[in-house]
């Protein structure tokens, strides 16, 4: 847990990419309309940075490849992507982390309210 | 799909290329893959385009450092890659060693009751082992350690089975073809020799078809891709088969120990000069060399051993010493479609190239 604490803040990319796969597991167009999806088209990643953020997210073991459960209509075999469990922790870390920026934000600006 | 579409794959084709060779090997394909599949879902090229020229400087600086970071993990952990190296290739030679153990316990104290009924439960120790390491190999995607484990299961099951019962379709047209029932030497050779060359080509095909089925199951995919790059791989599927088909060389063959052990220590000192070559040519260099040993030694020995046999009334067209030369050839015989068939694979090399990865260019994905 020390190791994943030390990795917070994450950046937003990633962030959004670990969100992403949160609900299962997506191939990597899949995770880059999620991401831009998730951020209401704020984000938009090139396959750059998508496979660059995935490189270091595998080499961490925050994610998995797993065979693609959609089907593909090339005569390749297509890779998908899912959290492990460590993947999932520290995504759950970061979201506690701004939850209690945002709790800390709201209650200072409460205070200021008069 | 637009020209503009086209071009924009190609020049991304070319920007990949900056990428680390590491890194393109890993993820080249897929990158080219979504860029492709983004095009095709009626993402403008442009400006997909110029989101990947934005990010490019920033991806490739990361995927330098990334690249050289993974690297200096690999050497630090190069201790433990190595020692699993040196488990696989224990347990591959463990094939070839292994049935020699109760021909070792024979030569050693003799033929009691005792050693037979060790021998027996050796033998079947062995049987478990190799089913074994089997299943683990093909739940694992069959890995390199775990092909002559396959190797001998198909040959053994091909030929006691299924060269036995297509060569019992048409062996006695056969027979009749060539004037078996002159009894003559020839006639006995040239039966021999073609029976010999038929069960080696029914393991052959039975290897193939295996190789080829598996093919279709994505879990052990992996094998005929790395046989296409690799098609030695095939040849040390078959020189695996050699391990059970010396069995049958030396049936009711009595003190034939020694010979049979030298003759699997043979086939050991091969397979180990295959795991530790870098190279096709040395690596088909080692089986052949391996392969010739074992059956000119099962060749020199039967020769010795057809006088100590008590089995003179089996056959009555030639004389106990032309017989031994006959037991010789046979042997020798085997040992030619051996080779021929452990090189047969090498046909493989004139099917166009199976593209590496990151190679096929993107504008050839988007017409699919």
């Amino acid at each position: 847990m020390d190791d994943i604490l030390s990795r917070l803040p994450l950046r937003e990319p990633t962030f959004f990419i670990l969100l992403g796969l949160s609900p299962g597991p997506k191939h990597g167009y899949g995770i880059l309309k999620e991401v831009e999806a998730l951020s209401e088209g704020r984000v938009r990643l090139s396959t750059g940075t998508l496979y660059g953020a995935i490189k270091r997210l595998l080499d961490d073991g925050w994610i998995r490849r797993v065979d693609d459960p959609l089907p593909n209509d090339t005569d390749r075999e297509r890779k998908a992507y899912a959290l492990t469990e460590q993947g999932r922790r520290a995504l759950n870390a970061e979201v506690e982390r701004l939850r209690e920026l945002v709790g800390v934000a709201q209650a200072r600006i409460a205070e200021e309210t008069p | 799909l637009s020209d503009r579409a086209r071009l924009a794959a190609r020049v991304y084709r070319v920007l990949l290329a900056f990428y680390p060779a590491e890194f393109r090997a890993e993820f080249g394909e897929e990158m080219q893959d979504v860029f492709a599949t983004a095009l095709r879902n009626g993402e403008r090229p442009w400006r997909l385009f110029w989101r990947e020229v934005r990010d490019w400087p920033g991806a490739i600086g990361r995927a330098y450092l990334e690249t050289k970071k993974g690297n200096r993990t690999m050497e630090n952990g190069s201790n433990s890659s190595t020692s699993r190296a040196r488990s696989e290739t224990l347990i591959t030679l463990a094939l070839f060693v292994l049935p020699a153990v109760p021909a070792i316990l024979k030569f050693i104290f003799g033929y009691q009751a005792v050693i037979n009924s060790i021998g027996s439960g050796l033998t079947i120790g062995l049987l478990v082992f190799v089913a074994v390491v089997l299943v683990l190999g093909v739940l694992k995607g069959v890995p390199r350690w775990s092909v002559p484990f396959l190797g001998v299961a198909v040959m053994a099951l091909a030929m006691l089975e299924l060269s036995w019962r297509i060569w019992g379709l048409f062996y006695q047209s056969v027979q009749s073809a060539i004037g078996y029932y002159t009894d003559t030497l020839q006639v006995h050779v040239l039966y021999s020799t073609l029976m010999v060359g038929f069960f080696w080509l029914t393991a052959f095909v039975a290897v193939v078809t295996l190789v080829t089925l598996l093919a279709i199951w994505p879990r052990t995919r992996r094998l005929a891709q790395t046989i296409r790059r690799d098609w030695t791989l095939l040849s040390f599927m078959l020189y695996s088969g050699v391990v059970f088909a010396l069995l049958l060389v030396f049936e009711e063959y009595r003190y034939d120990e020694p010979w049979k052990i030298a003759c699997w220590a043979s086939l050991a000192l091969g397979a180990w000069a295959y795991l530790r070559s870098g190279s096709s040519g040395k690596r088909i260099l080692a089986l052949l060399v391996g392969v010739t040993l074992a059956y000119w030694i099962a060749a020199i020995g039967k020769w010795y051993l057809v006088p100590l046999q008590s089995w003179e009334t089996w056959f009555r067209w030639v004389d106990p010493e032309t017989y031994r030369w006959f037991e010789s050839w046979r042997t020798l015989a085997e040992w030619g479609w051996a080779i021929l068939f452990m090189l047969a694979p090498s046909l493989l090399t004139l099917l166009p190239r199976v593209p590496e990865t990151g190679v096929v260019p993107v504008e050839n994905r988007l017409g699919a």
